[in-house]
């Protein structure tokens, strides 16, 4: 069912993709995202690969072609970062409006200017409003399982979901991997049964002129849908579970965090770091944890409030910033732990590929400053 | 936990390097883990893989901080203080040197020299180290088996590289020495980075003040009597390092010249000819 291989990250996103059995696939090529995209196109060469591969000429045109082909009820992928991302920004909207259920990988890098190639997470941050359901993947293993996940959730729920993995740091990785079978895959993931498509025999058309009285109705049913999509991801979540027990249930994975009296926040590859600093941490006799948050959007409220309860101090690891406030992250954990007793500190880190070291989250956990209340690293 | 550091220039193979190391580890039922640290992505500019490898799954994922073991490809990046950072008594370097660096290095370990280069360009006909740096890795440390490396090269690369590269990998684990070298040792404290100008402006040209030659491998030899002065090497030059001479003969600053050969490339009357740095 799974085949331990020494993967890079692309290689082993782009498989896991090719797994998925999607129709048609557009992109345009940007570091680090190139990798994904041009192993695809290998495959697709190679013949492994039966979709349709539309090398499109901008990121913009990329997600319209994805938005058109789901719209006629194909399964569909594309992978962007960070200007791409920029540049794709009203087709995101619009793709997530049409409840198309799109996936792409996010290989999250930093905004310019400055120009900067490498890792943070500000480009998938300034799209969370969007509409879309938002992943974000601590390993390949995960990553890979991630994408699976991502279709079998969209399809169900009519609603795209970003997979982000951090650009580098997990693409330019490469590691052991779990790869799943054909057959495992095809187990977990039916054939796309799309509703109300585009069709030529039957015109129709998508994504119409809404009056003010409609268009807030759209909007409601999707916020709805997003805030109670939670209990169909982790169902999907559970049924890949089966399959392989470290591909956890939850939308929060907590790390030693039950009797925790400290406990670091965050998201992403940045939690493998964290989870040997807190093993460091504990073995000088610090009572301190961790929770990885698996989805910005949605947010699993509920999750952190029943999981923080009890943790006195967290310590929010944001690599992004809401510039003149703190990072998104933390303004999420504010939000969801409004009233709640545990004191919320921000720190944003990482920012452009600044790596983040046992040391920096060594000295975060031991010099507590109490009149910051953002602390750049 | 073992961790490695490869420092090497861009197109000399290091990142692959890392990554063959990686799977040679993976076929020895290691966890490991490869990944580069890309600079500017520019044939010559410095740059940094990692490998780390253990019995258990990996989890962390800073670059690494200090190195068991390093590996560095190309004996001018020795004037990079960095490229010692957190090291100590124990890291075993390994050096792309037919001998000890004649000048103090910021390092306190033990140092393997061998001349990869020669041996590079005579079997692969490319300035490309890295299978050679991995034959004499396997020979010092014994950190991976010689067998393990030569499936790793057939299973990663393209048929037509196997034999060149396996053989220059067996002759330098055959050949190499197996004591350290004894080299002048000057320890000195890491620069920290200085606070940028907020506008992040730079002037025109700036590039021109890096002295990239140190880069280079490979530098340009003008003929003066072939040369026809129309001056195409110096608008395809990346580094603008070309002028004219007092002649008018076009000729490169070596103080800047990477070694890229576009010059000699784009001579229509083959004036240039790229020569082998001594």
């Amino acid at each position: 069912m799974f085949k331990k291989k020494f993967l890079e990250g692309s290689q082993a996103i782009a498989e896991a993709v090719a797994l998925c059995r999607p129709e048609v696939i557009s992109a345009y090529p940007i570091t680090p995202q190139t990798h994904i995209v041009e192993e695809l196109a290998n495959l697709k060469a190679n013949g492994k690969l039966k979709a349709e591969y539309m090398y499109a000429e901008s990121e913009f045109a990329a997600a319209s072609i994805v938005l058109g082909a789901s719209a006629t009820g194909s399964r569909t992928y594309t992978a962007t970062t960070s200007q791409g991302l920029l540049l794709m920004t009203e087709v995101v909207f619009n793709i997530a409006g049409m409840r198309l259920p799109v996936v792409m990988t996010v290989a999250n890098r930093s905004i310019g200017a400055p120009l900067n190639i490498w890792n943070d997470t500000q480009d998938t941050v300034t799209v969370r409003d969007a509409g879309w359901i938002s992943l974000f993947a601590e390993n390949l293993d995960e990553a890979v399982l991630m994408h699976v996940a991502a279709y079998k959730v969209a399809e169900k729920l009519n609603l795209p979901v970003i997979v982000n993995v951090d650009g580098f740091i997990l693409t330019h990785m490469a590691e052991v991997v779990n790869m799943p079978t054909q057959e495992t895959v095809d187990k977990i993931l039916p054939k796309r049964e799309a509703q109300d498509t585009l069709d030529s025999a039957n015109p129709r058309s998508l994504g119409t002129y809404a009056l003010p009285a409609h268009y807030h109705l759209f909007r409601e049913q999707m916020h709805s849908d997003l805030v109670n999509s939670q209990k169909e991801i982790k169902k999907i979540f559970a049924e890949i579970n089966k399959f392989n027990p470290d591909f956890t249930t939850n939308l929060t994975e907590e790390y030693l965090a039950k009797d925790a009296e400290m406990a670091f926040v965050t998201v992403g590859s940045l939690m493998g770091t964290v989870r040997e600093t807190v093993d460091e941490l504990r073995g000088d006799g610090m009572k301190i944890g961790a929770i990885k948050i698996k989805s910005l959007r949605p947010f699993p409220d509920e999750e952190i409030r029943k999981i923080c309860a009890k943790i006195p101090r967290l310590l929010i690891l944001d690599k992004n910033i809401s510039l003149g406030t703190e990072g998104i992250l933390a303004t999420e954990m504010r939000r969801a732990l409004y009233g709640s007793d545990s004191r919320i500190e921000a720190f944003t880190l990482g920012l452009g590929g600044k790596d983040i070291t046992r040391k920096d989250l060594r000295e975060i956990a031991e010099n507590q400053s109490d009149d910051k209340n953002v602390n750049f690293r | 936990m073992q961790e490695i550091r490869f420092h090497g220039r861009g197109g000399q193979g290091a990142v692959t390097g890392a990554y063959l190391l990686g799977h040679a580890l993976f076929a020895e039922n290691k966890y490991a883990q490869a990944f580069p640290s890309f600079g500017v992505e520019r044939t010559g500019a410095p740059v940094e893989a990692f490998v780390r490898a253990d019995d258990r799954p990996i989890r962390l994922r800073e670059q690494i901080q200090n190195p068991d073991m390093l590996v560095i490809q190309d004996k001018t990046l020795l004037d990079i203080p960095e490229v010692f950072a957190g090291t100590n008594e124990e890291t075993i370097a390994i050096l792309n040197s037919k001998e000890a660096p004649n000048f103090p290095i910021n390092f306190a370990g033990k140092l393997y020299c061998c001349d990869i280069t020669s041996l590079a360009v005579e079997i692969l006909g490319r300035p490309i180290f890295n299978t050679g740096m991995l034959g004499l890795l396997a020979k010092v440390t014994g950190i991976v088996k010689l067998e393990s490396l030569i499936r790793a090269i057939e299973n990663n690369f393209p048929k037509k590289l196997w034999e060149t590269n396996i053989k220059l990998m067996e002759k330098i684990y055959a050949e190499s020495p197996t004591q350290p070298c004894n080299y002048i040792s000057k320890l000195i404290k890491h620069m920290e980075t200085p606070n940028p100008k907020p506008t992040n402006s730079v002037e025109p040209a700036s590039t021109a003040k890096n002295n990239t030659g140190n880069w280079a491998t490979e530098y340009p030899e003008v003929d003066g009597n072939k040369c026809m002065k129309c001056g195409m090497c110096a608008n395809v030059c990346p580094e603008g390092c070309i002028a004219p001479d007092a002649e008018g003969v076009y000729r490169a600053d070596l103080s800047k010249c990477k070694g890229c050969g576009l010059c000699a490339q784009v001579c229509p009357v083959k004036a240039i000819t790229m020569k082998k740095k001594k």
